[in-house]
């Protein structure tokens, strides 16, 4: 369910890098990323009230809500690369930079992640990932 | 290009803590407020770069409403993703999270490809079924230390 979520997740992503990068051609990456969280903000405003409320609360710090902001710095990263690199080299090495991380982010359990340590036997099954993101890239 | 190759790296850690830290706000106060929290954040960052870059022209907020409804609501599509990442980050471990996510844009690029240009790339769908193989091999040698049933 969890996994199918993730896979639907990443297929939403296809449809926004079409949808935004007509906008971005059109208007400016600037103008439009402001027109995207104006939106996007006014969409999440109007569905939030028939959503489920929680109100623990109590384990939030301050750093947790850096995301949205981290979330925007993402796309001037990948903009500016965009310009220096072209669309496949940025994607790709971002990629890999996101799976090394995540990597990473398991064995120790960072942002209070559970702790999943490293197990060799994950290697192959990485190389071939690794292969097939190569190939995305350059074919 | 060594900046850039730089910025397009560390794009990639950043991804990682900034949808862990929203799916860490999603469970302390719903998954529709933190993605609310999400979006003021997003927006007042743009906000500031958009101040910083000189402001938006006249001509640029017509030419933004001038646009098809489809262009105009990528941010809308946005917030289903969020909401969709901050129900699975914290049931998924931060690797599959990456790769699964890869593997729907793999195919959703693919399909719409299809679908805009009539082709579908062999090499690209190759590239997609290789990490498709890997991920299901990589799972396999995580299966055995999964004691809480995901």
């Amino acid at each position: 369910m969890y996994r199918a979520m993730a896979v639907a997740g990443g297929a939403l992503t296809a449809l926004m890098v079409l949808m935004n990068g007509a906008l971005s051609g059109a208007v400016g990456n600037v103008e439009a990323s402001v027109w995207i969280h104006l939106s996007g903000l006014a969409v999440m405003g109007a569905l939030n009230p028939f959503l489920g409320r929680q109100d623990k609360g109590r384990g939030l710090s301050w750093y947790m809500l850096t995301g949205g902001v981290l979330g925007y710095a993402t796309v001037l990263m990948a903009n500016w690369s965009f310009a220096l690199l072209g669309v496949s080299l940025t994607v790709s090495l971002g990629l890999l930079g996101q799976t090394v991380f995540s990597l990473l982010t398991d064995h120790f359990g960072w942002f209070g992640s559970p702790r999943l340590p490293f197990r060799r036997q994950q290697g192959g099954g990485l190389l071939l990932v690794l292969g097939g993101i190569l190939m995305l890239a350059l074919l | 290009m060594l900046v850039g190759i730089l910025m397009a790296l560390s794009a990639g850690p950043v991804r990682v803590a900034a949808r862990t830290l929203n799916a860490r706000v999603g469970e302390q106060v719903g998954v529709g407020t933190g993605t609310l929290c999400n979006y003021i954040g997003g927006l007042a960052a743009a906000l500031l770069v958009l101040a910083a870059t000189g402001g938006a022209q006249g001509a640029q907020v017509g030419a933004l409403l001038g646009q098809p409804w489809w262009v105009l609501s990528g941010g809308a599509v946005g917030v289903l993703f969020v909401m969709l990442s901050n129900k699975a980050v914290p049931k998924l471990s931060a690797l599959e999270m990456t790769l699964l996510t890869l593997l729907g844009q793999i195919g959703g690029s693919l399909v719409m490809d299809g679908i805009l240009s009539g082709t579908l790339s062999a090499g690209r769908a190759a590239g997609g079924l290789l990490v498709l193989l890997g991920l299901a091999l990589h799972q396999r040698a995580r299966a055995i230390p999964n004691p809480d049933g995901k």
